[in-house]
């Protein structure tokens, strides 16, 4: 338990409170997007709570005696995440090109995670392709929502929308580890020790997202939004 | 091999850096812009408020004139002619057989009614009149008119010590009284109308409460924009142009209550007239 007292699982606090405050989405009705982001936010929590017991000891509770290689998890959780922001961005984004372009695209990229999760790299292995086909759409959509805030007539009070801090979070984590991430597989083949050196810049941005999180369900809906 | 991995770190490292700066640089750039228009559709809202509050102004001065002229010409034009009619009866009577004479004399009593009638509906249209007597006066003045009609029972009651108030906001409170009273005469069908002021230096509380048939408020509120009825939307408007806080409650069979508070009314010293 000391473990969860070091730097790489200080985002566990936000995403935690997050996760707690994100319930008030249920029993206050906020609109379908805001409920979907609170699923993802305590899908995330649970992912990264099952992650961490699995190494601990759930890998040899009971009867059974897996190998401690919790990369399955994460794995699984990156198409299921991914799966639920394009459903959140198709429900926000009011472009009809784009409401019409989102469900084929989210078919093939959620078809190719499970593809990669199952045949090609495994669930064993980080899944750097899925990773690459997860943050490039979600980046996209991020900025096709600020584009969306740009052109809105309506006055929006950016700073007290949860949508707006959800997406900064979003769009700065995932840009910014996009090529630490993009490396990551090369470098645990090539460059194992590297690969440590470069992890705290994703729990850095790990855990800015996180406080965004946090933040985005500290606000209330404005009426305006979404449509 | 160390050249390698300080190479593959510097590329890390520097395209992290250049994806970060362009990350802040949109989000920086978004709330710029998105703050930008709003303190521009902030100075549009201002604007337009300026602009409904000047327009509203104006349409009050205008009516103040055109009741002035009213209230003039019925005091100049038909208050002669009134008392030009009752002059020539006076001439016809001894002329006139005594039996048509009781006619004549009602006819006479008539016109001095109709005189007075004529005087007292000049006083209340017009303004400078208003200001001279001070609205407390006038809206005296106003329920008595109603009183006379006999057909309400009108019950005034005053508390605290009376004061004046600016001349234009006395102005604007007594065009709204006339108002409500105008709506209890045509819709009310009340017989009995209550009237209380209540004077404190931090507030002035006028209520106005009817017994009549009431009206669903909301409902009224929602009609007056089909209809495209603005009576209700004006006496508020009105009120907030002297800071007053109208509000009304009414039940359908139950009256009506209007009450106009204005909260630190400016009150007049001394009046110069």
């Amino acid at each position: 338990m000391q473990r969860l007292l070091k730097y790489e699982y200080l985002f566990l606090v936000p995403l935690l409170l997050s996760a707690i405050f994100s319930l008030k989405s249920f029993w206050q009705k906020w609109p379908k997007p805001y409920r979907l982001l609170s699923i993802l936010v305590i899908v995330s929590l649970l992912t990264e709570l099952a992650a961490f017991f699995w190494r601990l000891f759930i890998h040899k509770m009971f009867f059974w005696d897996y190998s401690k290689n919790n990369f399955w998890i994460y794995n699984l959780f990156i198409t299921i995440r991914l799966g639920i922001l394009l459903v959140v961005f198709y429900l926000i984004l009011d472009a009809p090109r784009i409401k019409r372009i989102i469900p084929p695209v989210a078919f093939m990229l959620v078809s190719f995670g499970l593809l990669d999760y199952l045949i090609i790299q495994g669930p064993f292995q980080y899944n750097t392709y899925s990773v690459i086909f997860a943050h490039i759409p979600i980046i996209v959509l991020c900025l096709l929502y600020f584009k969306q805030l740009l052109q809105e007539t309506r006055i929006i009070v950016l700073h007290k929308e949860p949508l707006v801090w959800m997406t900064l979070g979003l769009f700065v984590y995932h840009a910014v580890s996009l090529p630490f991430l993009i490396m990551l597989g090369f470098l645990n083949m090539q460059q194992s020790d590297l690969s440590l050196v470069f992890l705290p810049i994703n729990d850095t941005f790990n855990l800015l997202m996180c406080t965004c999180y946090l933040i985005s369900f500290l606000c209330k809906p404005q009426l305006s939004q979404p449509h | 091999m160390q050249t390698s991995t300080l190479a593959t770190a510097l590329t890390i490292i520097i395209s992290t850096a250049i994806v970060l700066c362009l990350s802040i640089a949109i989000i920086y750039f978004l709330f710029l812009y998105q703050r930008k228009r709003f303190r521009h559709q902030q100075e549009l809202v201002e604007i337009r408020e300026a602009f409904n509050q000047t327009l509203l102004q104006s349409k009050l001065a205008i009516q103040e004139q055109t009741l002035d002229h009213i209230s003039k010409e019925l005091h100049a034009n038909f208050s002669h002619l009134v008392s030009l009619i009752n002059i020539n009866l006076s001439e016809a009577l001894p002329q006139i057989p005594v039996e048509q004479r009781e006619n004549i004399i009602e006819t006479k009593s008539l016109a001095k009614q109709l005189m007075s009638e004529l005087k007292a509906l000049s006083a209340n249209l017009n303004t400078d009149h208003i200001i001279h007597i001070g609205f407390v006066k006038a809206l005296d003045n106003e329920l008595s008119r109603l009183a006379k009609t006999k057909k309400y029972e009108i019950v005034i009651a005053k508390t605290g010590e009376e004061y004046r108030m600016l001349p234009e906001h006395e102005i604007i409170l007594f065009r709204l009284c006339q108002e409500v009273l105008n709506n209890v005469v045509k819709y009310a069908k009340a017989s009995k109308v209550s009237t209380s002021l209540t004077f404190s230096p931090d507030q002035f509380e006028l209520t106005i409460a009817d017994d009549g048939s009431g009206f669903d408020v909301e409902e009224a509120l929602k009609r007056s924009g089909e209809k495209q009825s603005t009576g209700l939307l004006n006496i508020r408007k009105r009120a907030a142009l002297i800071n007053a806080e109208f509000n009304i409650a009414s039940r359908e069979g139950e009256g009506t209550l209007v009450s106009i508070n204005i909260p630190r009314p400016e009150i007049l010293k001394s009046l110069v007239l």
